[in-house]
């Protein structure tokens, strides 16, 4: 990944009018070297012709496409009048506090094990993140799998074992799979806390807070379980234009490019440039699971607030399953650290390097806020890729 | 992160599988995907397969996810618990 070929590569196709340091990002591009598509470009600038000099703002929301728009510098290879902001794509950025506080808590009480993603570790609650717990006493695991975490629990019956269960409806239907089969194979001492997400509310959310966005660029794997088809209601309500959207550079462009086509159309319509993958109904065995484990719930997005049904939690047969009932867990709002501005990069108000802390005192070593905690957050991504090229396309 | 990885099924028992990822067997549970077959590719995402791949475009994502950085280039591990060596790193919710 780091055998940068240059910007020769692609320097002839670049999209004309675009700020200082592309050199750079096409290099950055280039080491990629999958930006052959010629052809996406032009389409890019014709419909940028067609808008005249409006300017667009296209919001991502999902991490993988955050990193990959900044490691490839995807911002650099559009024209000036195409803005795209990074929005809530990121699990560990919208959790908030109180969960991590509350799963510190149980993990200081010092009768459970904890199981988690690894990337939950570092996030940094009220009272210290779950890597300080571990170093004050916790039992805290790292697993790669919910399903990891049942073993756990199935190898050592007399410890309680609760997982953290964080992440979009990509990952919620691999710990509902989790949960049917506890309970099928009777394992008493495997429960979870849940904080699930759900994408499509969050992008009304996001809409309904005044963000103004001409369009989204959907989620590819997301969309595999919940399918392009989820976003058609979005679509309609808002006339906001959606393209389900791959992780290549060429995806990634190609996916602005219809966008912009449908901007330029005056269409608001859901459409699916990652074909490859995704389907209009996404993966129904993973949405049974996921309906028959839980049910939606209002959920407390950091820097969006609470959101009507955007979280999902447990359905009452499966109550037995929910930590917070088993250990009387309590989440209590916290705020936010002082002078974090998290909450306004997540809704795209602000870029990460408008906020005072942003590279000062909250870098990736020393993260203050989740943003940067996560590779995939908005703040550690503007870290990493982000100043090559400052101020422009962003 | 929602971050899934290609990876081509050897063997299946019941709804689990071992499965090759760029040269490393690992675990991948099929309870989601339960009619998957030997030989297909499947993204998975936290140990559970969750589609098919078309086998051009496995091989070309995984590459693709590699040169990113996104995934280690020895991507698996013979325990199947995780992505990698560095579990820490590997294991992300999405």
């Amino acid at each position: 990944m780091d055998g940068i070929n240059g910007a020769g590569e692609i320097g002839d196709g670049r999209v004309p009018g675009h700020g200082p340091g592309t050199a750079r990002s096409a290099a950055l591009a280039g080491a990629a070297g999958r930006i052959s598509g010629a052809s996406v470009r032009e389409r890019i600038t014709r419909a940028a012709d067609r808008l005249a000099s409006r300017r667009v703002r296209l919001m991502e929301v999902c991490g993988t496409h955050t990193m990959a728009i900044f490691r490839h510098g995807i911002r650099g290879l559009l024209p000036d009048c195409v803005r795209l902001i990074s929005g809530p794509g990121c699990p560990v950025c919208v959790t908030d506090d109180s969960y991590i506080d509350a799963a510190v808590s149980l993990g200081l009480d010092g009768k459970v094990t904890l199981a988690t993603f690894g990337d939950m570790m570092r996030v940094p609650g009220s009272r210290g993140s779950l890597q300080d717990a571990r170093s004050r006493g916790a039992d805290v695991h790292v697993v790669y799998s919910c399903a990891d975490a049942l073993d756990m629990a199935a190898k050592a019956p007399s410890r309680q074992v609760v997982f953290l269960a964080v992440g979009f409806e990509t990952t919620a239907p691999t710990i509902a799979a989790t949960v049917i089969r506890a309970r099928n194979d009777g394992i008493r001492n495997f429960s979870i806390l849940a904080a699930h997400k759900l994408i499509p509310p969050a992008m009304a959310a996001v809409l309904d807070g005044g963000t103004a966005l001409d369009g989204f660029i959907a989620p590819g794997h997301v969309s595999v379980v919940i399918g392009s088809d989820a976003y058609l209601p979005l679509a309609a309500k808002y006339r906001v234009p959606i393209v389900v959207t791959g992780f290549e550079a060429d995806d990634i462009l190609e996916g602005v490019a219809m966008l912009l086509e449908q901007i330029a159309d005056g269409r608001a319509a859901v459409e699916n440039q990652y074909v490859r993958v995704v389907r209009p109904g996404g993966n129904p065995a993973a949405r049974r699971a996921m309906e028959e484990v839980f049910e939606p719930s209002d959920a407390s997005w950091r820097g969006l607030g609470v959101i009507p049904d955007s979280g999902l939690r447990l359905r009452r047969e499966f109550t037995d399953f929910d930590a917070g009932r088993r250990f009387g867990v309590a989440m209590a709002p916290a705020p936010p650290p002082k002078g974090c501005r998290c909450g306004d990069v997540l809704k795209g108000a602000i870029d990460p390097p408008e906020c005072p802390m942003f590279g000062k005192s909250c870098d990736p070593a020393r993260p203050k806020g989740p943003c940067m905690v996560s590779s995939e957050g908005s703040c550690a991504a503007h870290y990493r890729y982000g100043r090559v090229k400052p101020g422009s396309g962003s | 992160m929602c971050l899934s990885i290609p990876a081509k099924l050897l063997e299946i028992e019941g709804l689990r599988a071992r499965a090759d990822v760029g040269g490393n067997v690992v675990r991948v549970d099929l309870s989601l995907l339960p009619d998957a077959k030997p030989g297909e590719y499947v993204l998975v995402h936290a140990g559970f397969a969750l589609d098919r791949y078309q086998p051009g475009e496995a091989e070309r994502i995984l590459g693709y996810f590699q040169e990113m950085g996104m995934i280690p280039a020895d991507a698996g591990d013979e325990a199947g618990t995780g992505i990698g060596t560095d579990r820490e790193a590997g294991a992300r919710p999405g």
